[in-house]
């Protein structure tokens, strides 16, 4: 008698599947595995820690609702990182309907890193400063590629637009974090290492 | 090594990490404090998720009766369901409420307009009814918002379709308010069930107004519809008054709408 696959054992989309067949157990290892990606993403943009959570939980209850939207051929990460942008994006527009929030930043941001490391936790706030400046796709693309690790391919899901857009979006962003970041006093590779010539080395 | 070439080994993993990289993230604080994001989640964002866990179950929870399954629907269902009473109010209209002048009215400019505002409808709903909770964009929103409110307007103007049937020449002269009263009353009536219908199959518990204002367009149209289907009178007048107004005038419901919950909502908040 073959023995039950382990849940944990299962992918996204399979697990989603039978979330949304109704196995409760498939979403405890779901929440697992997004709970700490879709707080990252919402915690880059809202900095009020329960506000951030309640977001959070807005984001699941999104995706038990639209749980029978998700295709079984999709890839279930970008579709949720979709939903969880989009909530995001309406707790801003509402906020600012209200005037309750002129900027997204509200002034409380923490540094990621502890405090008993000043020098990278400034380094870090000066990073979030840099990347608020840039416009909003832009920073996106680099938020879920370089700092959330997703593929180009899932990012241009996430998105909305092609992968080739990304990897564009991705470069120039990229390029111009850097300038930023240069201004802010965050130094980029040394002038004595281009970085063209080793790129071959590399 | 370039920057990004850093970057793409570092999402990789620690296996290809080697001495240039390294080499390049003593140098360059860009790479560094990126690096430094990535590996170090945002204050706030590890940790225990049981308390989030809980409140997302008790949310699941709630999720039961005729409204979550309606929310719950793919989709192209919900789509079909909101455009489904819309065009429904025609098909009522057409079978138990017919117009008199049905015999006398041009066959193929009645059903053109009818299927110009059944397309416009059916539009409105798959622009404002999306599967991610994203919103159309401002330029699509307005496009369709104004075609449902021009087409009504378009029809209005256009030569009189006939008036070869007694009922077709009433609302004129001093008739004309009380008959476009009686329309807009009868259109506004005919398109609230699309109105109701749409506004519940909305996942998110709060407005946003693009997507309002398209789904109160394809109400309005619905009205709009049965009045077609319904009224025999042929005067562009009381068309322009009593047909096209419904539409306006369900926009404008649905805008003091958001703009009063908005205000109950801050000074709840405050």
């Amino acid at each position: 008698m073959a023995t039950p696959t382990p849940l944990e054992a299962l992918d996204d989309e399979a697990l989603f599947a039978r979330y949304a067949g109704g196995d409760t157990a498939a979403f405890q290892v779901l929440f697992a595995r997004f709970a700490p990606l879709l707080t990252r993403i919402v915690r880059r943009r809202v900095f009020d820690q329960a506000k951030a959570q309640d977001l959070v939980q807005q984001t699941f209850l999104q995706l038990h609702r639209a749980r029978k939207d998700f295709r079984v051929d999709g890839k279930l990460r970008p579709w949720a990182v979709t939903i969880c942008m989009n909530v995001v994006r309406q707790h801003f527009r509402r906020a600012q309907r209200a005037h309750e929030l002129p900027l997204e930043d509200d002034g409380s941001w923490m540094p990621s890193v502890g405090p008993h490391d000043p020098v990278r936790a400034e380094a870090a706030r000066q990073l979030h400063t840099a990347l608020a400046q840039l416009p909003d796709g832009t920073r996106r693309a680099i938020e879920l590629h370089w700092l959330e690790g997703m593929p180009f391919p899932e990012v241009a899901e996430a998105l909305g637009i092609s992968t080739s857009a990304v990897k564009v979006r991705a470069h120039r962003g990229y390029q111009k974090l850097r300038d930023l970041l240069a201004r802010l006093g965050v130094t980029g590779p040394p002038a004595s290492a281009p970085d063209r010539s080793e790129a071959g080395n590399g | 090594m370039t920057c990004e070439e850093v970057q793409e080994r570092l999402l990789v993993g620690a296996d290809a990490v080697d001495d240039a990289t390294r080499a390049h993230l003593e140098t360059c604080g860009v790479c560094r404090v990126m690096d430094d994001e990535r590996t170090q989640a945002p204050a706030g964002s590890g940790g225990d998720f049981s308390a989030l866990f809980a409140a997302v179950q008790a949310d699941q929870a709630r999720e039961r009766g005729p409204l979550a399954w309606l929310r719950s629907r793919p989709t192209w269902v919900r789509r079909g369901i909101i455009a489904g009473v819309g065009l429904l109010t025609a098909v009522i209209g057409l079978l138990a409420l017919r117009r008199p002048d049905f015999s006398e009215y041009p066959t193929g400019r009645f059903f053109i307009e009818l299927l110009v505002m059944a397309a416009a409808l059916s539009a409105a709903v798959g622009v404002a009814v999306r599967s991610r909770l994203d919103l159309p964009s401002g330029r699509s929103a307005t496009l369709w918002v104004a075609l449902a409110i021009l087409i009504p307007v378009v029809l209005a103007v256009l030569p009189q379709a006939h008036a070869d049937h007694p009922a077709s020449l009433l609302g004129v002269g001093s008739d004309l308010i009380p008959r476009a009263i009686g329309c807009l009353v009868w259109g506004l009536i005919m398109g609230t069930p699309t109105a109701i219908i749409a506004f519940l199959a909305r996942r998110d518990d709060h407005g946003e107004p693009r997507r309002d204002l398209l789904l109160a367009g394809a109400a309005g149209l619905a009205g709009v519809i049965a009045l077609e289907a319904h009224c025999p009178i042929t005067d562009g007048t009381h068309l322009l008054l009593g047909h096209a107004t419904v539409v306006v005038v369900v926009l404008g419901v649905v805008a003091f709408a958001g703009w009063l919950g908005g205000r109950v909502r801050r000074s709840r908040s405050s």
